[in-house]
């Protein structure tokens, strides 16, 4: 039996490693190592206010605590029975956008696509290719940027609260980004174009993947769990009967599994899921790189990656729209808080995350005091599909020299953007 | 200019919103570059750099909340002539500190009900395990106050904060006082330097820059406790992890 270890993977966000074992002959084991410790984020929250539940989920992960934020609040609204008013779903959508695009820009061009092109620091990527690293830096402070307008700061939000947004944007800053908005779709298109010319491992490992879906729209703020095996529609409040997740000794994430199979969940997952949906430079993006649909090869996602931040901004172009009309009319800034007062009771949220399907659930009390909650960010989902993936792939690259075998595998792992700080929480 | 200074980003258990925050000004930090060595950095880098390398300055982020993670900041501070804490979690425990406040055993149970082999520390700041130089404040720590901070030691001063209050700099901003409204908010105590960014979003502070040096809560908490009891204001301390620092 031959042992494969490789420590610390960098370049994601939080710790891991992997372990991998060829027996005899194709047969492998593959397993990821999560390495942070345990910070019992749900028990954190017990017997604490309603409001400080998206100020501390946000604070699970540094790269995604917009849609933690987002995603809490959403439960938490469903449990307390407030209706978000259309200003408040606007606003939250732009930061949803506006968080996958800062958010995939990072992670396709710095994270992942240096291992297409064998460069491990980022130093060097930037003096490789400093043309476009210039325009995937611009693109990503852009979205910084819009996130920090509407909610106040990027990393950790603070305007953006249960029951709405405490102030309004301001409405200079808003015009200034939107007016940068099409400058935003060129670099898009640029950085599509450079990163598609690159060929990416062909490797095919069938999984069942799941995605949220609504009739509406290119699912991101909302709709119900899609999964591919048997075409079953969940809603959020049934998603923990239907899932299962299982502990492993010595693990502190567990795998999530349904009906015995492993989740892919992911940019891919949804381009497979809801590919008709995509804006029409989205689409035709994906057109031009000819891939077959649904699409099992894991390293794509950083295709469906780029792909996603086209999408978002023509998404963006029409929220900016919703957003000057609703803006004009008279008492704007009033209608971006709903006023309530906490009762008992209990709510669930799904929503897109840029790593895929994130679920929060909250149990509250009369006086607003949380008694219970359960979060499930998307690397929790997908790691024991990741680790599928990897064992199906550890035996076609055995032979290669260690150097070599070793990038593809971390390659595969990268390709997945998982999070280890939100699958731990 | 001398010798490029050699400086290390560390995370122990963490979100890494640090060094996230830090890299929304990347074309800044990048620019960096000329003047100092950046030796080890992993959302940037796979290289590892690790002691018994040594570092001019490790800036160490996070919790040490596993038995490697302790283990590494010993290192961290035999290998480095400056070791600071960057954010609240390294300096004051932070968020995942209230985990202290509950039984942990049972939190742990609730979550992890029939496994093994997971270690269930206390949240300690990183001041409990080893001695530290400087503390970079804040949940996050700002990019701006990470690139000050590395330009002072460039030119070779002592790096500093103004001691003074969040109010100062909400008051010269002219935003809305909160706690006047009758709102929540500890920015009279707190060590100033974010900007009252919160305070921008008519959120009161929640103090996750500790208190300054010479903070008199005496005041505050006269004003607190007309509106609170002294259960919510002990929750309140409770978030960031300042409630032992109460004077």
């Amino acid at each position: 039996m031959k042992t494969i270890q490789i420590n610390h993977i960098a370049k994601t966000e939080g710790h891991m490693s992997f372990v991998g074992a060829l027996l005899e002959g194709d047969f492998a084991q593959a397993r990821i190592e999560t390495e942070e410790g345990a910070r019992l984020l749900e028990g954190v929250l017990l017997n604490r206010q309603y409001y400080e539940a998206p100020i501390v989920t946000a604070r699970i992960c540094g790269v995604c605590p917009i849609v933690h934020n987002l995603c809490s609040i959403k439960a938490l609204e469903s449990a307390l029975n407030v209706s978000p008013t259309k200003e408040i779903l606007v606003l939250r959508k732009i930061l949803l956008n506006g968080q996958w695009i800062h958010s995939h820009a990072l992670h396709a061009f710095f994270l992942a696509f240096p291992d297409i092109v064998g460069i491990s620091n980022d130093l060097n990527l930037v003096k490789k290719y400093p043309a476009e690293s210039k325009l995937a830096i611009e693109l990503r402070k852009w979205a910084l940027d819009l996130c920090a307008v509407i909610g106040g700061r990027t990393t950790h939000p603070i305007n953006s609260v249960v029951g709405g947004f405490n102030v309004a944007p301001e409405l200079d800053k808003m015009k200034e980004l939107m007016a940068r908005l099409p400058e935003m779709l060129e670099i898009a298109k640029k950085i599509f174009a450079f990163l598609s010319k690159f060929k990416l491992p062909r490797f095919e490992n069938p999984w069942t993947f799941a995605s949220l879906k609504n009739g509406k729209e290119y699912a991101c703020y909302d709709g119900k769990i899609h999964l591919s095996d048997g075409n079953e529609f969940i809603t959020p409040e049934l998603a923990m009967h239907e899932i299962e997740e299982r502990t492993i000794p010595s693990e502190k994430v567990k795998r999530v599994f349904h009906n015995d199979q492993t989740i892919m969940t992911s940019s891919l997952a949804r381009i497979n899921t809801n590919f008709k949906q995509l804006n029409p430079a989205a689409k035709k993006a994906w057109q031009s790189l000819k891939i077959e649909l649904p699409s099992y090869n894991s390293f794509q996602n950083i295709f469906a990656q780029a792909v996603e931040i086209l999408h978002s901004l023509e998404e963006l172009q029409k929220l900016f729209e919703q957003y000057e009309r609703l803006q004009k009319a008279s008492g704007f800034e009033s209608k971006l808080k709903v006023a309530f007062v906490p009762n008992p009771g209990k709510g669930s949220a799904v929503m897109e995350a840029p790593r895929g399907i994130l679920y929060h659930h909250y149990e509250l009390d009369n006086q607003g005091n949380i008694l219970y909650s359960n979060i499930i960010p998307p690397t929790t989902i997908f790691l024991a599909n990741l680790e599928r993936d990897l064992t199906a792939f550890l035996p076609t690259v055995s032979k290669l020299p260690e150097k070599k075998r070793n990038l593809l595998i971390k390659t595969l792992i990268r390709a997945y953007d998982p999070c280890i700080s939100c699958a731990t929480h | 200019m001398n010798k490029k200074i050699s400086i290390g980003l560390f995370s122990l258990t963490s979100c890494e919103g640090c060094y996230f925050s830090i890299l929304e000004r990347i074309e800044d930090f990048l620019d960096l570059k000329g003047k100092v060595e950046i030796k080890n950095f992993r959302l940037i880098g796979e290289e590892e750099h690790f002691p018994p390398e040594k570092f001019d300055v490790a800036f160490v982020e996070g919790s040490p909340l596993t038995e490697e993670n302790m283990k590494n900041l010993k290192k961290i501070r035999s290998a480095s002539k400056i070791v600071v804490a960057a954010g609240t979690c390294a300096q004051l425990g932070g968020i995942y500190h209230m985990k202290n406040y509950q039984d942990k055993e049972k939190l742990f149970n609730n979550i992890y009900s029939d496994i093994t082999g997971i270690e269930n520390y206390d949240v300690v700041p990183i001041a409990k395990v080893i001695p530290v130089d400087f503390n970079l404040p804040g949940c996050p720590v700002t990019a701006s106050e990470f690139l000050d901070f590395v330009h002072q030691l460039l030119i070779g001063k002592k790096p500093y904060i103004a001691e003074r209050p969040v109010c100062y700099e909400c008051q010269i901003r002219g935003y809305e006082c909160v706690l006047q409204k009758g709102d929540k908010c500890l920015g009279p105590v707190t060590y100033a330097g974010c900007g009252a960014i919160c305070l921008k979003s008519k959120q009161g502070c929640w103090g996750c820059r500790g208190f300054y040096d010479e903070a008199e809560n005496g005041n505050l908490m006269k004003k607190l406790k007309e509106k609170y009891s002294e259960k919510e204001i002990i929750k309140l301390l409770e978030v960031f992890g300042v409630k032992e620092d109460l004077k």
